[in-house]
């Protein structure tokens, strides 16, 4: 649903809302803007998501829970762009307003936000390190540059509660002199071009680590120590901006090294406060700041975190090993672009083809803030997403004059291939639509409609048994209560000629009952006859055997992106395909007799077990799909017929599942008390191929009769 | 799953003069021990502080890092490169910083294939549920913990590094 005005939201509400919108799209373009600073309507590309689902065995768990726990749990790459990319895009979006020192400070923001978000680690002292993780309480005076820079962070996460943590009250007020300097450029309306760029930097630095004191306050189990300072040296610490660009504006900077002495005084003060041998150390990057400490007697945290481990043109991840502890941590997607809303103003989430995005907004002259939205960690957020536009398809069906497809006949491997090789020479899946008139309409995309196989086949058995449905029975069958969900399903079955629309109701055709008794027997080549009398799955089938043969098969199908997971699982179901992670997709249309099936088992086998006997038997499954094209419910069925007639003897061994393969699953039909169900497999898990046996791995022996 | 243990070492920084007794007092004879002379390296019980080594950093994942490479044959290279660059029989000095470099290269050159970034189900639960497992990228997680020791002790001086 597109909601293109502002809603103030929580973490977890957009969570799940972004959740929603990988579904359709797994890649998303990770974009910012600061409204002020840059061209209307022009965004900063600051690389590329990937999300990666969890896989789960519960078939009743939707595709937007898989992505919305991926989403909360770090499932995901973000590519960060290279210098030179990111320099042009500033040039894009300033246009005149660029200068040289802006991308410096770009370059800084992006390294002190993945810093702050863990997902690079500041580059400590190795002497600091050492003494990680503490085994006595120590006292962590921090400084300004530990807050912007991450080291806080760092310290609250892996360090806490053995490292306390002491912020000097100078350490908010320089940061709050950085959020007036930044406000007072960002009210002089219009902002003149040559400020533009001081007016990013001061926006970039000030809400960033503002954002990074109130998690610390709200947001964080972690207790903090705030010293009363007396008022009249922190007075003292700021003196007059003469800068050019900005002098009229009465700014005010930081006398750095008083700041600092400040800074260093307020860790004596602790010092003398505390037993002898109690540790403390002042975090900083700041390199007189930990001079002046080792000078004095005092420890020294030091890191370095703008000239190491650079994260451009690097592929982060949001699941990381902890730097000390035997345990992994992860970093919600939603944080980044929290993060990133917080620095620039505005980020979001943007599909790589069309409009659909989310977007989360701190700052903008339209919204208002309360103290709340930061107690909360609420952002203004809007979205777009699963905005439903008829499919070309269903228009021409239910219109006399438009071109009536006629259905596809039942083909085998070759005969796709044939038709596939007939098309266009650039690679694209051509239908031949058929007019009323008999004129042949090519059409190169696709459409493809959303479904699920298991409410698929909830929607065929319920109109099956009744005859006609209306949308209430229609929308009950398939558990969903939107006219959204249930279009596609419609147009699937209209356009496969599996039913035939009555106003809003659905009346069953003879080949509906055809394909619902294949369901329930099993009958695979009757099911696949008759879902290939579905057009857009037909070429679904001719582009898998075209062009499936390689991993990235999905991006270059010329379908939407949300159905292809729907299509995949019928595709299984009906063992007429299977994919293999990595490798992509293969028809699987071979079932030979069980001894031409023992050779080729064997064969398969043979070249899996060249240094040991036992092979993985979710490796030879798909192996055998791979080279065979034998689907592994065909395989499963055929060695139990192989072995009962004597050509082959087979083994299984292993009750510990292969985990490094968890996403190597199958969807495959059973006929529980009667009523179909899906139910799906993890290949290498070692519970699919022997009903009640643990069979990770097989080894094979020929036997001769 | 063969578990994996990085130690970060140097030489030990010794405050004190140290004795160290050639004789081992559960014999039951001290009659029999001689004092070792430190200041006499030609005895043949010459003890040698430049043997000594402390341990400054341990890490050990607890998942199996290599599980990202469907390649069988690329994990076993990678796996028996690292455990053969830091094997702790080879001197101290041929297993410094430097070679966990040449290390991070091999392993960048690797993560490039497809084969190297696929994600698993780690066999930690996620805070939220414990039926689920944490999905991660062992490749890419691995690579970064490296990177980052490599920032940091890269310029440390007399590091060494084992792999066990």
């Amino acid at each position: 649903m597109p909601n293109t005005d502002f809603t103030l939201c929580t973490i977890d509400e957009a969570t799940r809302k972004i959740g929603a919108l990988s579904g359709s799209h797994r890649t998303l373009l990770l974009e910012v803007r600061e409204d002020k600073c840059f061209l209307p309507d022009q965004w900063l590309s600051l690389g590329q998501i990937e999300i990666f689902p969890y896989a789960t065995a519960n078939s009743g768990e939707s595709e937007t829970e898989t992505y919305t726990r991926a989403v909360q749990n770090g499932s995901y790459t973000w590519r960060v762009p290279l210098k030179n990319d990111l320099v042009s895009g500033l040039r894009s979006v300033l246009g005149t307003a660029f200068d040289e020192k802006i991308p410096a400070s770009v370059f800084e923001a992006i390294q002190d936000v993945t810093r702050r978000l863990s997902l690079l680690l500041p580059t400590f002292d190795g002497d600091t390190v050492c003494a990680m993780p503490f085994r006595r309480p120590t006292t962590l005076v921090i400084d300004t540059s530990s807050v912007l820079q991450g080291a806080l962070d760092f310290a609250c996460r892996f360090l806490y509660p053995m490292a306390r943590i002491k912020i000097p009250a100078v350490v908010p007020l320089e940061i709050l002199n950085m959020a007036d300097r930044f406000l007072t450029i960002s009210r002089k309306a219009p902002i003149p071009e040559n400020r533009k760029g001081k007016c990013l930097q001061e926006h970039i630095k000030s809400q960033g680590g503002q954002r990074a004191l109130l998690r610390l306050e709200w947001h964080a189990n972690t207790e903090v120590e705030r010293p009363i300072q007396n008022s009249d040296p922190l007075r003292m610490i700021f003196e007059r901006d003469t800068e050019s660009s900005v002098n009229q504006l009465n700014l005010s900077v930081v006398q750095r090294s008083f700041a600092d002495r400040l800074i260093f005084e307020t860790a004596k003060e602790h010092q003398a406060r505390q037993n002898a041998d109690h540790a403390i150390g002042i975090l900083t990057s700041d390199q007189g700041l930990a001079r002046m400490a080792l000078s004095e007697g005092m420890q020294s945290f030091y890191f370095e975190a703008r000239k190491t481990a650079i994260p451009l043109g690097r592929t982060l991840t949001g699941t990381l090993y902890h730097p000390f502890e035997p345990r992994l941590y992860s970093v919600p997607l939603t944080s980044v672009l929290w993060e990133l809303a917080t620095c620039f103003g505005n980020s979001r989430l943007r599909a790589t083809d069309g409009d659909d995005m989310f977007q989360a907004t701190a700052m903008d002259e339209g919204l208002i803030w309360f103290p709340y939205q930061s107690k909360e960690d609420l952002l203004w957020c809007s979205w777009q997403y699963n905005v439903t536009k008829p499919p070309e398809h269903v228009v021409n069906v239910s219109t006399a004059e438009h071109e009536i497809l006629e259905p596809a006949p039942v083909l085998h491997e070759s005969a796709y291939v044939a038709e596939a090789a007939s098309g266009p020479a650039d690679g694209t899946v051509s239908r031949q639509a058929v007019t009323t008139s008999g004129q042949a309409v090519e059409a190169e995309r696709i459409v493809g409609y959303v479904v699920s196989p298991a409410a698929l086949f909830r929607l065929v058995g319920e109109i099956a048994i009744k005859g006609t449905i209306n949308k209430t029975e229609a929308l009950n069958a398939l558990q969903v209560n939107t006219d959204s969900s249930y279009t596609g399903y419609r147009s699937f079955l209209v356009s496969g000629q599996l039913v035939e629309e009555n106003g809003s109701d659905l009346t069953k055709l003879p080949s509906l009952d055809v394909l619902w008794r294949s369901i329930t027997h099993l009958d695979y080549p009757k099911m696949q006859e008759c879902l290939s009398q579905v057009p857009s799955l037909h070429s679904f089938l001719a582009f898998i055997a075209e062009h499936g043969r390689q991993p990235d098969w999905d991006k270059k199908l010329p379908m939407r992106t949300k159905p292809i997971t729907g299509y995949t699982g019928l595709a299984e179901i009906c063992t007429a395909a299977i994919r293999v992670p990595n490798q992509g997709i293969c028809l699987t249309t071979n079932t030979p007799p069980a001894n031409e099936f023992a050779e080729q088992a064997f064969e398969v086998y043979s070249t899996l077990a060249t240094d040991a006997q036992w092979v993985l038997t979710g490796l030879w499954l798909e192996q055998l799909a791979w080279i065979k094209g034998i689907h592994p419910v065909i395989a499963r069925r055929l060695l139990k017929e192989a072995y009962d007639q004597g050509f082959l003897v087979r083994f299984f061994a292993g009750s510990t599942p292969e985990i490094r393969f968890t996403n190597h699953t199958i969807d495959t039909l059973e006929i529980t008390d009667g009523a179909p169900t899906v139910r799906r497999y993890a290949l290498y898990q070692g519970d699919f191929i022997e009903e009640g046996e643990a069979s990770v791995r097989i080894r094979l022996e020929r036997r001769s009769k | 799953m063969t578990t994996l243990r990085i130690s970060l070492w140097r030489p030990m920084r010794f405050s004190r003069k140290l004795y160290y007794s050639a004789n081992s007092e559960a014999q039951g004879d001290t009659s029999a021990a001689e004092p070792f002379v430190p200041a006499r390296p030609e005895a043949n019980n010459h003890f040698s502080r430049e043997r000594l080594y402390e341990e400054i950093y341990s890490w050990s994942p607890n998942e199996d890092v290599w599980g990202g490479f469907i390649d069988e044959n690329l994990r076993t290279h990678l796996r028996n490169l690292l455990s053969s660059t830091f094997d702790a029989s080879i001197h101290p000095g041929e297993r410094g910083t430097n070679r966990l470099s040449d290390f991070l290269e091999q392993l960048g050159q690797a993560m490039d294939r497809m084969e190297a970034t696929a994600w698993m189900s780690s066999q930690q639960p996620i805070d939220t549920d414990d039926s689920a497992l944490l999905l991660v990228s062992p490749t890419h997680a691995f690579f970064c913990q490296l990177t980052w020791l490599l920032e940091t002790f890269r310029d440390s001086p007399e590091i060494s590094i084992t792999v066990r």
